[in-house]
């Protein structure tokens, strides 16, 4: 084991520890057909991976005749990689049972992810909201248009991000029970996408590090 | 080694301002696959779940105020 190797090692528990932080409490797997499709084990497969790749790949160490060192393959790096992109992305979807109607599967999923984007949006922009007033006025704008406070069934007071889930969630119900058209809820469902396309698109934004650079823009030619 | 603790002492007062992002995305990710994951309609309780917890989080949750 030479010099890389051993650093190799050492990042890979940094890794480790910073994984196991950032996912406690996450998600546990509850059974054996949840444990396959759980963050928990596509991560750990990924970790191993990782190891491997870093193991293998490093300078050769230098012969003693003076002859130059060996190359790291690149064919099993490659291979992993298109093991982990496999491993992460394809066991996630999942075809809709039969029997259930897809107009109302599809909008259960748009709520599920419009809650957590407004989450996250929101979440970000009250970490220090007079920052993203003078750095991105419209982000923040559009997040105090969701915080704005809406009445909604009669005497429930709630911000926007909140009441738009539920107006499509009563939407929903109507549907279910035959008070409403398919129509109805298709157009109530695309409409909310849209909003939530656009609090996604402010992730774009929201997400890259928002400290200045501190060293001064030099021009390249004198 | 020097340098080594120089960088941890930056980076452990770093930690808990990320933090809240952190777990914002997180959950942001993990609702992609939930969502992506979901076959069928939810029975009443997940729907009264869910209900439940947008109400507490327009109520109760700072970043949701004006």
């Amino acid at each position: 084991m030479n010099q890389d190797q051993l650093s190799s090692l050492v990042r890979t528990a940094l890794k480790i520890l910073g994984a196991l932080i950032v996912s406690t409490g996450l998600q546990n797997a509850g059974n054996l057909d949840a444990a396959i499709n759980t963050p928990d084990v596509i991560g750990l497969v990924s970790l191993i991976a990782g190891m491997v790749w870093s193991h293998f790949s490093h300078t050769g160490t230098p012969p003693p005749t003076g002859a130059t060192g060996g190359s790291p393959s690149i064919k099993l790096p490659l291979l992993l990689a298109l093991c982990c992109a496999v491993l992460c992305l394809a066991p996630g979807c999942s075809p809709i049972q039969p029997g259930a109607d897809p107009i109302i599967v599809q909008t259960e999923r748009a709520e599920t992810v419009g809650k957590a984007s407004f989450d996250l949006i929101l979440h970000a922009d009250n970490t220090d909201r007079a920052f993203w007033e003078t750095n991105a006025p419209a982000f923040h704008e559009f997040c105090e248009w969701l915080r704005q406070p809406i009445t909604i069934e009669g005497t429930n007071t709630l911000p926007r991000a909140s009441a738009l889930i539920l107006q499509l969630d009563d939407v929903k119900l109507d549907y279910e029970s035959a008070r409403t058209s398919s129509n109805a809820l298709w157009v109530a469902c695309t409409t909310f996408q849209g909003l939530v396309s656009q609090a996604q698109a402010w992730q774009t934004v929201i997400l890259p590090p928002k400290t200045p650079d501190p060293k001064p823009q030099t021009p390249l030619l004198p | 080694m020097t340098l080594a603790l120089a960088i941890v002492q930056i980076i452990i007062p770093l930690i808990p301002k990320v933090e809240g992002e952190v777990s914002s995305l997180v959950n942001w990710i993990s609702s992609i696959r939930t969502a992506a994951k979901q076959t069928g309609q939810w029975s009443d309780e997940m729907e009264q779940n869910f209900r439940a917890s947008v109400i507490a989080a327009g109520l109760a949750d700072p970043a949701y105020k004006p």
